[in-house]
């Protein structure tokens, strides 16, 4: 379980942003190994509870049950650990 | 806030029924449902963690509804003979007004998924029918076998007749499963169940 409690960033930049939300990203999440490279950075990013990457998708698509945390967060992260990742749209 | 809206839930679960049911397990994904179901993939993730998620969702709430109708008017206090009808009754019921949804269970009973949803349906199963059974055995209404053999007379000739009604019998092409085809069978089963 990836569950964090501490440090709730309280930058509200949008309504989104606002109690439980569920945030999904295509990426090119291929590998075990990709996994592996990418689980620290998001086990350890404050707001987010949950998260998995649908690895049978050819999305590759990576869920996060997050409060408090945007979109462009979460693109900064993953982008940041050497990943593609962009919001699927609506 | 975005709620989850019941109608939209239904209609994904009907579509993912049919396109298994039509392509198969193994054909069967998140983008492709999605499609069916007119709406975003990003909507589909909102409701389902991913793929097995929503395909053991999905085997769980037809499991429910076919335990609900299998169950319906089912007593365990009831007498071996009269319990059984309204089993077969019920189970008959439920195939004849959900044949997609039977298909569907035929092909996730041979997928590694089926390992927890039978371990539901037989909790959920064994609750209500592992008294009805243990109370025909000891009023001698039953013979004690094992559980397996059990099954295998008690409900598998009804399966096999729902199959027939559905494809054909082996010499008749046109075999329908009839109420009387129906009880005939079932007396011939309570016979062979008695100790």
């Amino acid at each position: 379980m990836n569950v964090h409690f501490n440090n709730i960033n309280s930058t509200q930049s949008s309504s989104r942003t606002v109690g439980l939300q569920v945030l999904v990203f295509k990426t090119n999440l291929r590998h075990k190994k990709d996994l592996r490279q990418v689980s620290p950075v998001l086990n350890s990013a404050p707001g987010i509870l949950k998260w998995n990457v649908d690895q049978a998708d050819v999305d590759k698509v990576l869920r996060i049950e997050a409060m408090q945390l945007t979109e462009e967060d979460v693109i900064t992260l993953v982008t940041g650990a050497g990943f593609c990742c962009e919001a699927l749209p609506d | 806030m975005r709620t989850r809206d019941t109608d939209k839930e239904d209609l994904v679960r009907q579509k993912a029924i049919e396109m298994i049911v039509k392509e198969g397990l193994d054909g069967f994904s998140m983008q492709k449902l999605a499609k069916a179901a007119s709406i975003s993939p990003a909507t589909l993730y909102i409701y389902y963690k991913d793929r097995e998620d929503l395909l053991l969702k999905l085997c769980l709430t037809v499991v429910d509804e076919m335990i609900e109708v299998s169950l319906a008017g089912f007593d365990p206090e009831l007498p071996f003979a009269e319990g059984m009808a309204i089993q077969w009754k019920n189970r008959l019921d439920y195939f004849m007004r959900y044949p997609m949804e039977m298909q569907f269970m035929e092909q996730v009973r041979y997928s590694p998924l089926f390992e927890k949803v039978h371990e539901v349906i037989t909790a959920k199963f064994g609750k209500v029918l592992g008294p009805f059974v243990h109370k025909a055995i000891v009023n001698k209404e039953l013979r004690e076998v094992p559980f397996e053999v059990y099954w295998s007379v008690a409900f598998a000739p009804l399966y096999q007749l729902i199959k027939f009604h559905n494809q054909g019998g082996h010499k008749n092409k046109h075999f329908k499963l009839t109420e009387e085809v129906m009880q005939l069978a079932l007396e011939m089963v309570l016979k062979a169940l008695k100790p």
